[in-house]
Parts: C-alpha cells; sequence; structure tokens
C-alpha cells in the first residue's frame, strides 16, 4: 500500500514542481479546470551570407582607424590609406516564423584579426548592426530578414601591421521575443 | 486508475521537455568571420626633368596655324619610377601645367606617359618606370623669357 502510494505521489510532485503550480489551500479540496496553449513556431536561424570585409589599406606612418558603417561605407583616420578593392559589411541572413521580432546582441568586446603570415593583430570595435542593436529591434518580414553589421578598424603603423591578410571571427546572437 | 494518472504524467513531462527543447531554438548564435589586407604604400622616386629650352616660332610660322596655339613642342620630361603594391592595379594621373613668367604670359605644358600611350594606365605589378613626354603649347604674342609652374602627377590604388 506504501509503495503504491509513492508511486502516485512521486510524479504529482515532479508536475507540480515542473510547472511553477502552487497548492495554495492544501486543507479544502478545490477542483480547478485550467487550460493550457501553447504554440510550436519555426526555429529561429541565422547564417552568415556576407563577411566583414574591411578591405585593402596600407597603414602608411602612424596608422589608424577604418570604419565600416552597416551599409558598407568606409572611412578612415590618421594615416590610413585606402587601397581599393572589396570591401563591404557583413550580412546575417535571418529566418524563422513570420512577421516575428527578434532581438539582436553584438560582441560586448573586440575581436582580434591575426596576420596569417606573421601573426601580428590588429582589434574590431564599436560593432554597429542594422537593425540597430536590441530588444525586438528585428523583424522577421515574410519570414526572413537580412542583418548588416559594421565596426571599427583599429590599425598600427607598417612595423605592427605590416603588409599581409588578417582575419578573425566574432560572435552575434539573436533571438526571438 | 494508477496506470492512467502515471501515463498521464509521463506525457505531461514529456510534453514539457517538448517546449523546453522549442525554446532552445528560439535563439540563433553564428560565428561572423572577419577580413583586412595590408598592402604597400605607393612609393614614387622622380627622375624627372625640370629645365627645358623651347623656341618660340617666327612670324610666318605663325600664320600656318589654325587656332590660337601657334606652336606646339615635344618635351622629353624624364621618367618617375613607382613601386605599389604587387599584383593590384593602381592609376596614375597626369595633370597638366600652366607654366607663367614674372609678366603675367602664361602657356601650358601637358604631360603624357610613353609606357602606355595614355595618360591613365592601370599597373599589375609591383615596379614602374613611366617616361614622360610632355606636349608645350604657346599662344600668340609669347615673349622669350624665363618662365616657371609646377605639373601634377597623382598615383593611386583602385
Amino acid at each position: 500500500m506504501q509503495s503504491k502510494v509513492k508511486t502516485v505521489l512521486l510524479p504529482v510532485f515532479i508536475v507540480a514542481l515542473l510547472t511553477g503550480l502552487t497548492i495554495i489551500k492544501a486543507n479544502a479540496q478545490v477542483s480547478v479546470t485550467a487550460k493550457a496553449t501553447a504554440e510550436v513556431i519555426s526555429a529561429l536561424t541565422a547564417q552568415e551570407s556576407a563577411i566583414l570585409n574591411f578591405g585593402r589599406f596600407s597603414p602608411q606612418t602612424q596608422g589608424g582607424k577604418i570604419t565600416l558603417s552597416p551599409q558598407g561605407v568606409r572611412s578612415v583616420e590618421g594615416t590610413v590609406v585606402l587601397g581599393g578593392g572589396v570591401a563591404n559589411s557583413a550580412k546575417f541572413t535571418i529566418t524563422g516564423e513570420y512577421e516575428a521580432t527578434f532581438s539582436i546582441t553584438l560582441p560586448s568586446g573586440p575581436a582580434t584579426l591575426t596576420n596569417t603570415i606573421n601573426a601580428k593583430t590588429m582589434q574590431v570595435s564599436d560593432w554597429q548592426s542594422y537593425p540597430a542593436p536590441g530588444i525586438g529591434v528585428g523583424k522577421l518580414t515574410g519570414g526572413q530578414t537580412v542583418v548588416s553589421v559594421g565596426a571599427v578598424l583599429n590599425i598600427g603603423n607598417m612595423l605592427a601591421n605590416p603588409v599581409g591578410i588578417y582575419t578573425g571571427i566574432y560572435a552575434i546572437t539573436f533571438v526571438y521575443n | 486508475m494508477t496506470f492512467k494518472r502515471t501515463i498521464t504524467l509521463f506525457f505531461t513531462i514529456l510534453f514539457l521537455c517538448t517546449l523546453i527543447e522549442t525554446n532552445v531554438h528560439g535563439q540563433a548564435r553564428v560565428t561572423g568571420h572577419i577580413t583586412a589586407e595590408v598592402i604597400e604604400p605607393v612609393h614614387a622616386v622622380s627622375l624627372i626633368i625640370t629645365g627645358y629650352d623651347l623656341n618660340i616660332k617666327t612670324g610666318k610660322e605663325q600664320s600656318d596655324q589654325p587656332f590660337e596655339f601657334i606652336n606646339s613642342e615635344i618635351l622629353n620630361m624624364g621618367s618617375i619610377t613607382i613601386k605599389s603594391a604587387e599584383g593590384i592595379a593602381c592609376n596614375i594621373q597626369l595633370k597638366k601645367a600652366t607654366i607663367s613668367d614674372k609678366k603675367g604670359n602664361s602657356f601650358t605644358i601637358e604631360p603624357t606617359s610613353l609606357t602606355s600611350g595614355s595618360p591613365i594606365t592601370q599597373r599589375e605589378d609591383g615596379s614602374q618606370a613611366l617616361s614622360l613626354r610632355g606636349t608645350a603649347l604657346m599662344i600668340k604674342g609669347l615673349s622669350s623669357g624665363q618662365y616657371q609652374g609646377m605639373y601634377t602627377l597623382v598615383v593611386d590604388y583602385n
């Protein structure tokens, strides 16, 4: 008999714990009919459709900064001279539930780019996105949208950042609201 | 009855687990990639000739010219060596010079590059020696004397 009671009470306790239900009145029997609803929606997916490419440039004597806006516009500070070629902001294709909104979280710190030959580094900071980062800023119009990401590349002089290709990675998070 | 409850609880727990799984798919964390390329700055070494002796033609010779310019003379303007990043094209622009004397008389020299036959060229290798020629266009009434001026050569990456 005792074993049977255990068998019944244990699952009840587990369910009560998981659902957060609280029994308010234990000394009286109350019958409550509760309705539970759930909506299964499409999973949120994100795919990098264009990498963040600062393009070609020469730091010259002092170095400086290249700001690459989410719209893909480059601007320079210091002695940096742009060298043409292809440069573009990052693009992420977000797919999920129709008309759902989502939040964008950019990296909280800088990312490091490393020279593929001599391991010299430079930093990418001041992340920007379009739509701007925040809660519920993105909307999946038609179940899909594109988020653009830009940043600032901090460049040393020719000694600190000699000729070569520099690469790095960063993480960006998208969450349903 | 007990069996029925147990089954009900089992499916309830299963349903809750499904909700937890759905919540995981409500977030997408993706790794982005970054690239940048540092290239050599453009260097230019000048071997340009800066002094010329130009002939002003006589009145009879002047009358044969159909336009305002009565005399044009080809000048050897020397050369310039350009060193840029290997395999990356760059533009070369030559801008004409206005040469003047102290009295305000002036004429123009239009420099061109003989290397390509075009004043604006794209170079694919790291080093180029450009031979420069100029055309001096002198107008009527130009007096003899010393004239000075400057011209500009701009080299930049595409």
